[in-house]
């Protein structure tokens, strides 16, 4: 191993070496990982201005959801109150469960991610910082859609389920529901991008010598928790689209009357809604882990047995969503399952709150506000957790539900396991983002105010629960024993929110010279706080070896001044932003993965995105393929620069790596595998709604009509020749044969043609989407495959384009391997989609 | 040489991917006996409730006996994964036996 002090450290790089290297030759290397000034920082994608952005917004959002929570308690404060009317107290509920479930809790969580992940992993920035800064704008136009809902005196108020026939246009008219599925379906998309980023970015951009089992035991919850986001959030993205297109063309998916099921709805809500639960906790989880051993002084205790839960939790929790559906009459024999699944998670659960203790059992824990919270914590989720245990048998389930005791149990769990350790985190990592630490006398003020609010607030819920009380009820007659709680729960709730306005105070004034922090001011053992606060913008000046999972205690070489540390790409000098990209298992470095500067093309690519959704709010449905070109010319600006594949570096310790791997491990094929991954599940949420039909209502699906078997025979061989042309063009590609890999892309291009032309003309005199749910959804599938086969189609004309243009060099085949590797999925998913279709017809029980 | 710890990191995966196709293969038996298209009678839903568990806890523990080589701590994982995966497989099963009819 190469000492790095032995390197040279060049302030100015020399004349570039290779085709690409076009945005700062002539610029420092502090220079080149500067922020744009003024204005101009809103073209910014660096992780850290992105994961702000994110906390900032985030925050934002959760004192909203928290007002309107305040006028739904004041409204219940005494039998009988005209506060507010019903019409209102439905709006305010509705919106204050929407803003908190989906504008607040996971993108804040998003935010820590986007902000901590890389700098604990070792990396400059994450792997695409552009899809970061896209996401965070197509969150705040879906946030800014659905709270604009209040202008135009349409807010939703069809509760955060936004559950049909309530939700139809028959029974709910005007646009309040359009601004719920169109917003927060968009603000879907966001977390989405930024799930498939998290798993690249931490499978693929890791310090060398991080393994898997030496990364901080945050990414691990985060690695698991965008695995669920990417599984988990498609059904209701499916689900949001399929009953927008009923509200707008009149598709009946959710009309009993043809066909069509309400519960079907339900399933895919809570498909997507009880991960969701999970997708809240396990980040949240992950700030706990991280915080503890710092104030403990001591490691994770159980590091592997957290691992083992964690992922066994991603799993499980998939099978709970019936749970919420304990009610509407499906089979006990189905009940049965959702309620083992339902009992069985808490032992993932049980032994992270396990390890939780036995951390805190190693050493006399510094008694510090951060810890407070996650004490706190500890005990308000584990009292949610107990009574979660209670309504996962369905005997209680079926007493309590929709009662106050509900929504005890869910207070408890997601203000005990959300809020509290993101109180944890703000104050533990708030001298990371400011530089100036939080008032400790105040912060322990909040941290009292807000634990007893809590508890009187919500404790009492189970009883008024108990007691018969519903939930969304606007008022509730004096004198049946639901008085002085309701009394003790609003009063609780103002102590609560005043505990949070002490928090934002103290967050205004908190940046005096008193409050200055230097290095590591809590003594942590991870990465992030190698630097004094606020670090510089590059995170690494090099990118350290790793060889403990707490490195900041086991390593002394990094407790040097910032410039000395040794390690990889010291100082890199090659005119672009530059990071290590790794193996996804043991950490070894693989390739030198070159980033973006500040760009305003994601800006531009959410804004055509958002002129697209507020053309079909609106129905000024011109504007739609305006929006639509927008942010196609925004996605091919985005690809559109020179390919590095190809050329080799001087990373430091020893190592020489390629740019731009061409190789299945690269983390642009890894990424290319997480999209399928959301593709297949959004596919498998559709194949679930077509089966689910098909089962339930069998007269209607019997009339839908049949499809027709010879283009459904064709678009299925035109898909599994996509795949094969795919396998071989992928293959050609890591051998690097030009002739196979262009004629391999035209091929690709012209499958996808027939593929799409073949599954739409199965269809096209055979099934009439109006007459049946079941005839809708497979036209909506064969529409979400052709739109698939449309990307692939536009994916290889840019491709072509770039190569004619000279944007790819000859023999740099990367470009090609990654449609190849989409080419692959989609082709298999376009024959699945045909042998469905022909299924459909042979089929007869 | 493989890195044995590719190995490991599947093995902390799959006995959670057997508890998944277990759930999913028992709930879509269910609805194929219970819903109004009534695919199935009871009986055969008893059959492949049975058959899909052995084969599921067989493949779920697995890495009961075979994690040792390799990194410590994915060992670890991998034999709490597979532990709970089986508990969680059994758990799905126990209460099938007891049911006569859809209970609907």
């Amino acid at each position: 191993m190469t000492d790095a002090t032995s390197y040279p450290e060049p302030r100015r790089a020399p004349a570039p070496d290779h085709p690409g290297a076009e945005k700062g030759e002539d610029r420092s290397f502090e220079e080149i990982w500067d922020q744009p000034p003024g204005w101009r920082v809103l073209s910014s994608v660096s992780h850290r201005v992105v994961g702000k952005r994110f906390l900032v917004t985030g925050f934002v959002f959760f004192l909203i959801a928290g007002f309107l929570a305040l006028l739904v308690r004041t409204q219940l404060i005494v039998p009988g109150n005209t506060f507010l009317d019903q019409e209102t107290y439905n709006q305010v509920f509705t919106m204050h469960g929407s803003v908190m479930m989906f504008l607040f809790a996971i993108p804040m969580l998003g935010g820590f991610a986007i902000y901590l992940i890389p700098m604990m992993l070792g990396a400059r920035d994450l792997i695409f910082p552009r899809m970061g800064a896209f996401g965070y704008w197509c969150y705040l136009a879906g946030g800014v859609i659905v709270l604009s809902s209040f202008l135009f005196d349409a807010a939703p108020d069809g509760g955060w389920f936004m559950y049909p026939p309530l939700s139809t246009k028959e029974y709910t008219e005007g646009w309040s529901a359009d601004f719920w599925l169109i917003g927060i379906t968009f603000a879907e998309i966001a977390s989405v991008a930024t799930a498939v980023e998290l798993i690249t970015a931490i499978l693929c951009a890791r310090a060398p010598g991080m393994s898997l089992t030496k990364m901080p035991i945050f990414a691990w919850y985060v690695l698991v928790t965008a695995f669920m986001i990417a599984v988990g959030f498609p059904p209701l993205i499916i689900g949001s689209i399929l009953l927008e297109v009923e509200r707008t063309l009149g598709l009946p998916f959710f009309d009993p009357a043809l066909g069509g099921d309400p519960l079907l709805w339900q399933h895919l809500f809570w498909l997507f809604g009880h991960p969701e639960v999970y997708i809240i906790f396990l980040p949240a989880a992950g700030i706990v882990a991280t915080i503890l051993p710092t104030f403990v002084g001591k490691p994770l205790f159980g590091y592997g047995f957290v691992v083992a839960a964690v992922v066994s939790m991603g799993f499980i929790s998939f099978g709970l969503w019936a749970h919420h559906m304990f009610a509407t009459g499906l089979p006990v024999l189905s009940l049965s399952l959702f309620s083992a699944a339902s009992t069985i998670v808490t032992i993932p659960t049980g032994i992270q709150i396990f390890a939780f203790i036995a951390t805190l059992a190693q050493n006399r824990p510094r008694l510090e506000v951060p810890m407070l919270f996650v004490l706190g914590f500890l005990f308000i989720f584990v009292i949610g957790g107990l009574t979660g245990v209670m309504l996962a048998a369905v005997a209680f389930n079926w007493q309590a539900h929709d009662s106050y005791f509900v929504v005890a149990h869910l207070h408890y769990v997601l203000i005990g396991g959300m809020v509290f350790p993101m109180f944890a985190g703000l104050y533990y990592w708030m001298p990371h983002f400011t530089g100036y630490r939080l008032s400790e006398r105040v912060g322990r003020w909040v941290f009292w105010l807000m634990f007893g609010g809590f508890n009187l607030a919500f404790f009492f819920m189970h009883i008024t629960g108990l007691r018969g009380m519903p939930r969304r009820i606007a008022t509730y007659p004096e004198g049946i024993g639901w008085d002085r709680l309701n009394m003790l729960s609003t009063i609780g709730s103002y102590i609560l929110a005043a505990g949070i306005v002490l928090f934002v105070i103290d967050v205004l004034r908190h940046r005096r010279p008193e409050n200055r922090v230097g290095p590591n001011p809590w003594g942590a053992p991870t990465l992030e706080w190698t630097y004094a606060p606020v670090a510089p913008g590059f995170n690494f000046h090099a990118i350290p070896e790793i060889r403990s999972r707490e490195p900041l205690w086991d390593q002394p070489e990094l407790s040097r001044e910032g410039a000395d540390i040794p390690g990889m790409l010291r100082g890199a000098t090659h005119g672009r932003r530059e990071t290590v990209g790794c193996d996804p298992i043991t950490g070894a470095p693989l390739q030198v993965v070159r980033l973006p500067h500040p760009t305003w093309v994601p800006m531009v690519a959410a804004l055509g995105l958002t002129i697209l959704f507020c053309g079909i709010l609106t129905s000024i449905y011109w504007a739609c393929p305006v929006g639509l070109a927008i942010f196609l010319a925004a996605v091919a600006t985005w690809i559109w620069e020179p390919s590095d594949s190809g050329v080799s570096i001087d990373a430091g310790l020893g190592h020489t790596l390629p740019v731009g791997l061409v190789s299945r491990r690269s983390h642009l094929n890894l990424a290319t595998q997480g999209t399928l991954l959301v593709m297949w599940a959004l596919w498998a949420s559709l194949l679930f709604g077509v089966l689910y039909l098909w089962n339930i209502k069998p007269d209607f699906a019997d009339r839908a009509g049949d499809a027709a078997h010879l283009p459904a025979l064709l678009g299925g061989v035109a898909g599994v020749a996509m795949a094969i042309v795919g396998w071989a063009t992928d293959r050609a590609a890591q051998a690097g044969r030009r002739g196979p890999v262009s004629i391999g892309s035209l091929a690709t291009a012209l499958l996808a043609v027939a593929a799409a032309a073949g599954l739409g003309l199965a269809l096209w005199e055979q099934v009439d989407p109006w007459r049946t749910a079941f005839g809708a959804t497979l036209w909506t599938m064969a529409a979400f495959v052709g739109v698939q086969l449309a990307a692939i189609l536009y994916w290889a004309l840019l491709n072509g384009v770039r190569q004619v243009a000279g944007q790819i060099a000859p023999g740099r085949t990367l470009p090609v391997l990654l449609l190849a590797t989409y080419a692959k999925g989609i082709g298999v998913m376009t024959a699945a989609t045909a042998i469905l279709f022909l299924a459909q017809t042979w089929v007869e029980i | 040489m493989a890195d044995p710890r590719r190995a490991q990191i599947l093995a902390v995966t799959y006995p959670a991917i057997a508890w998944a196709v277990h759930f999913v293969v028992l709930y879509a038996a269910a609805s194929a006996v219970c819903a109004p298209r009534l695919m199935l009678p009871l009986a055969p839903f008893w059959a492949i409730a049975g058959g899909v568990t052995v084969l599921a806890l067989a493949v779920a523990a697995i890495p009961l006996f075979f994690t040792r080589r390799g990194d410590p701590d994915l060992a670890l994982a991998a034999w709490w994964s597979s532990l709970i995966s089986c508990l969680a497989i059994g758990s799905s099963i126990l209460p099938v036996p007891f049911f006569t009819s859809c209970g609907a």
